[in-house]
């Protein structure tokens, strides 16, 4: 962890300012922390009045109120993750525990992982048609990703990464993509648990795979499956080499899953995934899934799972340009953290949480118009999309749905509640500490009434 | 059109790309059977030529409208030579006979003129006379051309249904002529491909054609002595595509065309972006089907073909093509189904014309016919049964 070789002192909210503020802090000391109210991470092991902390560790139970003063004396500085890297200091113990992991990743399954996401969003493989490497930040699996590679198989890091998740999930004033989490949870597992993460696949072994996968599944997933399906994909329609008889195979599975009127998820998405992918013996008849997927979208993450194990000889051209343009991007430093967040999870918690949510959705808005990358744990970073362009141009892009639909009609609305409170027809305070006008000022303008009134 | 035309230099085995360093002057011949790649070679030839050389006036000739049509469509990225400069042969001479030598135009139209006896204009004589007499336009038309080179490069494809004259003609508007053919594939009797001065090339391999489909082909015109067989030659994968062919009886024409719609029901989901055709005997049948389709949902995605096909008809996203025998010459299909099987036995080339029919398909081949089908039709498709020697007596 690099914060390792930090020096870490403690500091007052009022020697705060005077870093915002870039003031003389000769008188600073740098004795050894008493306690963690406020910790400044400083680079290097030389001090000296010029520098400005690296790092910020706030204590949780401090970081509402500070936050609020600091909106309050230095709004125009904040967020203060423009000026330093703010942790909480629960995430800073969790992380200095962590020893830094080495594992490596399988990549095509991750890259796979994240077309699965986009098709499960977008409730259809067109999505894949146009697909912009800009939206990967936005990808939920990608920021996982981040998270592993950053801190490994950490189940701390990972319950935390997945309850703010969640949490960013429940604000309605957000554009969160629609999607279950709870489906990606399992794949994720699944993914997380593969054993052979080197394994490649061999052309006569895909029943096989599909069976490891399915027993990969049960245990992540801690249920029981229907066996009756299993053997419907070890059937003849499955081993023929006629891709017609395949078809023939994955209609019987389509309309099983609907005479027995299944309603797990997970279990239909495998065997609909998994019955799609042995029709192409690959990824060529991914088309087949967007009907029976419209009810059961988590059939594109496990087609796209099995689609990342069976590796390159398995991808038809469209598949295989589009995980290769993916791949660099899951090797390169953008994981480590190196690049700025615009928002801290702690400051977004605390605004979140200290304000009402039209003030909250606001101050979001007014800062970053149309999407913010909020650093959801230190150095693991998810880009959300706030409502007002992100469904437009989402939805066009992907001629589907990602974002949720209501959300321009809700910013509208905010928009319109936000002219009449900064007009003063609305009365609703916000809990921001005001600061008190100046004396002089009201004097002068009392001043000024009095001269129109003369 | 996916898996039609190649995009990658390694979709070319070693002796395909030896076609592609040829020099680039001087004349050649491809030769080859069905599905080598021959007129994909052609076409990134001259694409080669026309980047490299500088060849932008390029001439490229087929016999039929609707492969000028198949080959317009592998020139979608607009890098290289434009889509008109791809003509049927006849188009192109009646051009450049008006052009150059406008008094012979009438003569020219004289040879679409056929004799009400099939007997007289099939015959050997007749063709014979009208090719004298086209030739005879092309040299006076070239005679008065401006200049004696009129294009940088000329390339001809299904070169075997044009005449050596003509060939000969046609080599002499360019320092660069490459064609390619195969003597198999050859409908009207024609000999282009026995030209001289020509470095011939020979593709043995090819990769299109399912294994079932070959044997079927191999029967329908088993090869001359010491040529090879299709089935010999394959190199198509069949561990994920299994090729097969079958052929279907039914009591009426409109039974061939709902079992053709069933299977296509299927093919359009089993083949997702590749082309799926319906080969006929006659234009007449063509109607026939098309005012069968009129109502049907196949209808909006499926082009009808006429023999001088229609323009665009390949680039549209229309993925069933409807067309007859002598418009499918040089075009492949992920599947193929033959309706009016029973009308195939005009007495004249009518192996060639099956074999033509059966080596569009890549993957999946059906036939179908109301009544009676030539035996050696039956014979291609049998396959061996379980039948024992008790059978032939119960």
């Amino acid at each position: 962890m690099k914060w390792d070789n930090y020096r870490w002192v403690e500091i007052s909210r009022s020697e705060l300012l005077s870093f915002i503020f870039s003031r003389d802090r000769s008188h600073r000391t740098s004795s050894p922390p008493k306690s963690r109210r406020l910790l400044a991470g400083f680079e290097g092991y030389h001090s000296n009045s010029e520098e400005r902390p690296e790092v910020l560790v706030i204590e949780d139970e401090d970081a509402e109120d500070l936050m609020a003063w600091l909106y309050a004396f230095a709004a125009d500085f904040m967020p203060l993750s423009m000026h330093f890297q703010v942790v909480l200091a629960s995430d800073f113990d969790a992380i200095m525990r962590t020893d830094s992991f080495s594992n490596p990743i399988f990549e095509p399954v991750w890259a796979s992982m994240i077309l699965g996401e986009f098709m499960m969003r977008g409730r259809g493989s067109k999505v894949l048609k146009d697909f912009y490497i800009s939206w990967i930040e936005t990808s939920c699996s990608y920021s996982l990703l981040a998270a592993l590679q950053v801190y490994g198989d950490n189940k701390l890091i990972y319950d935390t990464f997945i309850g703010r998740l969640r949490r960013l999930k429940a604000n309605e004033q957000l554009g969160f993509p629609e999607l279950r989490l709870e489906t990606l949870e399992v794949a994720w597992k699944v993914c997380i648990d593969l054993p052979d993460r080197a394994y490649q696949f061999e052309r006569e072994d895909e029943f096989l795979f599909v069976q490891r996968l399915f027993h990969l599944l049960e245990s992540s997933a801690n249920r029981q499956f229907s066996h009756e399906f299993l053997d419907l994909l070890y059937s003849s329609y499955f081993k023929s080499d006629s891709v017609e008889r395949r078809l023939t195979g994955f209609d019987q599975v389509v309309r099983k899953c609907s005479d027995q009127n299944l309603s797990d998820q997970t279990e239909v998405g495998f065997y609909l995934g998994a019955a799609a992918f042995l029709v192409g013996r690959g990824t060529s008849h991914l088309g087949l899934i967007d009907r029976p997927a419209s009810s059961f979208p988590s059939a594109y993450l496990w087609f796209s799972i099995l689609a990342g194990l069976c590796g390159k000889n398995s991808w038809d051209p469209r598949w295989f340009e589009l995980i290769r343009r993916i791949t660099p991007f899951l090797r390169s430093k953008r994981l480590e953290g190196d690049k700025p967040a615009d928002l801290c999870w702690v400051e977004f918690s605390a605004m979140e949480r200290s304000r009402e949510s039209l003030s909250f959705a606001k101050d979001i808005v007014r800062i970053f118009p149309s999407s913010l990358v909020l650093e959801l744990i230190p150095n693991v970073h998810f880009q959300i999309r706030l409502a007002r362009e992100s469904a437009d141009s989402e939805r066009s892009t992907t001629g589907g749905s990602p974002t949720k639909g209501s959300n321009r009609e809700l910013i509208l609305q905010i928009e319109s509640l936000l002219k009449r409170l900064t007009k003063g027809l609305d009365t609703q305070s916000s809990q921001i500490p005001e600061q008190p006008e100046l004396k002089l000022i009201t004097e002068e303008k009392s001043n000024r009434k009095k001269r129109s009134s003369d | 059109m996916k898996n039609t035309w190649w995009t990658n230099l390694e979709d070319l085995d070693v002796d395909q790309e030896k076609v592609l360093d040829l020099p680039p002057s001087g004349k050649h011949v491809i030769f080859g059977p069905p599905g080598c790649g021959k007129t994909n070679l052609l076409l990134l030839r001259a694409k080669y030529l026309y980047g490299k050389e500088g060849f932008k006036n390029i001439l490229f000739l087929t016999y039929t409208g609707c492969l000028a049509d198949f080959i317009r469509s592998g020139l979608n990225d607009q890098k290289f030579f434009k889509p008109d400069q791809v003509q049927t042969f006849w188009s192109w001479a009646r051009s450049h006979i008006s052009t150059y030598y406008p008094q012979g135009l009438a003569d020219f139209e004289s040879l679409f003129i056929k004799n009400k006896d099939k007997k007289i204009e099939n015959s050997k004589d007749n063709k014979e006379r009208k090719n004298k007499i086209l030739v005879e336009l092309l040299e006076s038309a070239y005679a008065k051309a401006p200049t004696h080179i009129l294009y940088d490069a000329v390339f001809i494809d299904e070169a075997q249904d044009l005449t050596k004259e003509q060939i000969v003609e046609l080599s002499r508007l360019a320092p660069v002529v490459t064609i390619a053919g195969d003597d198999r594939q050859g409908l009207y009797g024609m000999d282009g491909l026995s030209v001289q001065g020509f470095k011939s090339i020979t593709l043995e391999y090819h990769y299109r054609i399912g294994k079932r489909i070959c044997e079927v082909a191999d029967k329908i015109l088993p090869p001359k002595d010491g040529n090879n067989s299709l089935l010999d030659y394959c190199l198509y994968s069949e561990e994920k595509n299994a090729s097969d062919a079958d052929i279907f009886s039914h009591a009426t024409r409109n039974d061939q065309y709902r079992a053709i719609l069933d299977r296509l029901q299927t093919q359009l989901r089993a083949f997702p972006d590749e082309l799926l055709g319906v080969i006929l005997p006659t234009n007449g049948m063509i109607e026939e089907f098309k005012s069968y389709l009129k109502d049907s949902e196949f209808f909006e995605i499926t082009s009808f073909h006429s023999d001088e096909g229609v323009n665009n008809s390949f680039r549209s996203d229309r993925p069933i093509h409807v067309l007859t025998i002598h418009a499918a010459k040089g075009t492949e299909f992920r599947a193929v189904h033959i309706a009016g099987g029973e009308e195939i036995k005009f007495p004249m080339n009518r192996r060639e014309v099956s074999f033509t029919a059966i080596t569009r398909a890549k993957t999946s081949l059906s036939l179908h016919y109301s009544g009676q089908v030539m035996p050696f039709i039956a014979s291609a498709f049998a396959k061996t049964s379980t039948i024992t020697k008790k059978d032939l007596f119960s």
